[in-house]
């Protein structure tokens, strides 16, 4: 393998950590994990991410804040060989779940599909995450919530090193479930919400 | 695990019945007409591959509570082909359709989203099968159209 680096944002916690600690372990490649803790914040260090990420082999777009994970992906879309982007399954589901979160990664799927049909444009895989093992929960934020069906890392990072081999593949989606639990945070969230489309 | 196919006379069908060794269904079956008769003769727990457009969204109903379900779907059931809108709005409903049943369904169902490019790349989709086969929990796989 080429001595090409692999970056990856939010490497210290939940799936970050995961890919980048398989990543470590398995490629011969460098790998430049970038985190707030290590004075990579995608907000304020904005610039600074983009500019080291620069030439990355693969860059994986996986820290959500807002609309930064957009502008990173829009920053450097043509400026690395290959990108995995990290959009969430609840893009679907925009009534069941009307928050900022599924509006931002409704436009960065719907922005991966547009440069999947660039005829100049990276392999890029943009994976409809569920909900996920071990995810932290950011309790000042009321529309977040757990569920009890969850996909591993393990499948999720088998889905990146799969489509490194194959990069004709643009888009995976993950199985998730209403639950009981699932059901009852969606309603305390949306008192209003209309489970037709999933049931 | 048994595997069976629709659609394996030729191209990507004819490869898949191969790689995989399924059983499949030819003449003097029709798909659309020995729908029933078809059904009944696929073993409970097997794992069935939806090629042939025919009755698609008919066999996704009447298999999905039986068997692990690969569907072939298509790009053109999100880019509108105007030269084949019943074929573009087939795609759309089984896309639909089976993406809502993946979610809960007792048994695994693997949507794949085939490009015109896609579609001639046989082993890449063998692969991609294969790999639901190992990740169940994949429940939607698209493709590249520019390759």
């Amino acid at each position: 393998m080429s001595e090409k680096k692999i970056v990856i944002t939010g490497h210290t916690g939940g799936i970050g950590k995961a890919i980048y600690d398989k990543f470590t372990e398995v490629s011969c490649h460098e790998i430049i994990g970038m985190s707030r803790s290590n004075g990579y914040d995608i907000e304020s260090d904005f610039d600074k991410v983009v500019e080291e990420a620069i030439g990355a082999e693969i860059f994986i777009n996986n820290a959500y804040r807002d609309e930064q994970q957009l502008k990173l992906f829009h920053a450097l879309k043509d400026k690395v060989d290959m990108m995995v982007v990290m959009g969430s399954v609840s893009r679907h589901y925009p009534e069941l779940i009307p928050t900022d979160y599924v509006h931002d990664k409704q436009a960065l799927a719907e922005a991966c599909r547009l440069e999947s049909i660039n005829p100049n444009g990276i392999p890029i895989l943009h994976l409809d995450l569920s909900f996920i093992e071990g995810t932290e929960i950011n309790n000042n934020d009321p529309t977040a919530f757990k569920s009890d069906y969850n996909t591993s890392f393990e499948d999720i990072v088998d889905t990146i090193i799969f489509w490194a081999q194959k990069p004709s593949i643009r888009q995976v989606e993950f199985r998730w479930k209403l639950t009981e639990q699932v059901r009852a945070e969606l309603e305390r969230i949306n008192p209003n919400v209309d489970f037709s489309r999933v049931e | 695990m048994k595997f069976y196919i629709t659609g394996s006379t030729r191209g990507l069908g004819e490869y898949l019945a191969k790689h995989f060794k399924c059983k499949s269904f030819n003449k003097p079956l029709a798909l659309n007409a020995d729908i029933e008769m078809i059904c009944n003769n696929i073993e409970a727990g097997s794992t069935v591959i939806l090629n042939a457009h025919a009755s698609q969204l008919e066999y996704v109903e009447r298999l999905k509570d039986k068997c692990n379900l690969v569907v072939m779907g298509s790009i053109a059931a999100v880019n509108f082909d105007p030269e084949m809108a019943q074929y573009s709005k087939e795609k759309w409903e089984l896309e639909k359709t089976v993406q809502q049943l993946a979610l809960h369904n007792k048994y695994p169902m693997l949507y794949l989203q085939l490009t015109s490019s896609s579609y001639k790349d046989y082993s890449t989709v063998a692969r991609s099968i294969q790999f639901w086969l190992d990740n169940p929990t994949v429940t939607f796989i698209g493709y590249n159209i520019n390759e």
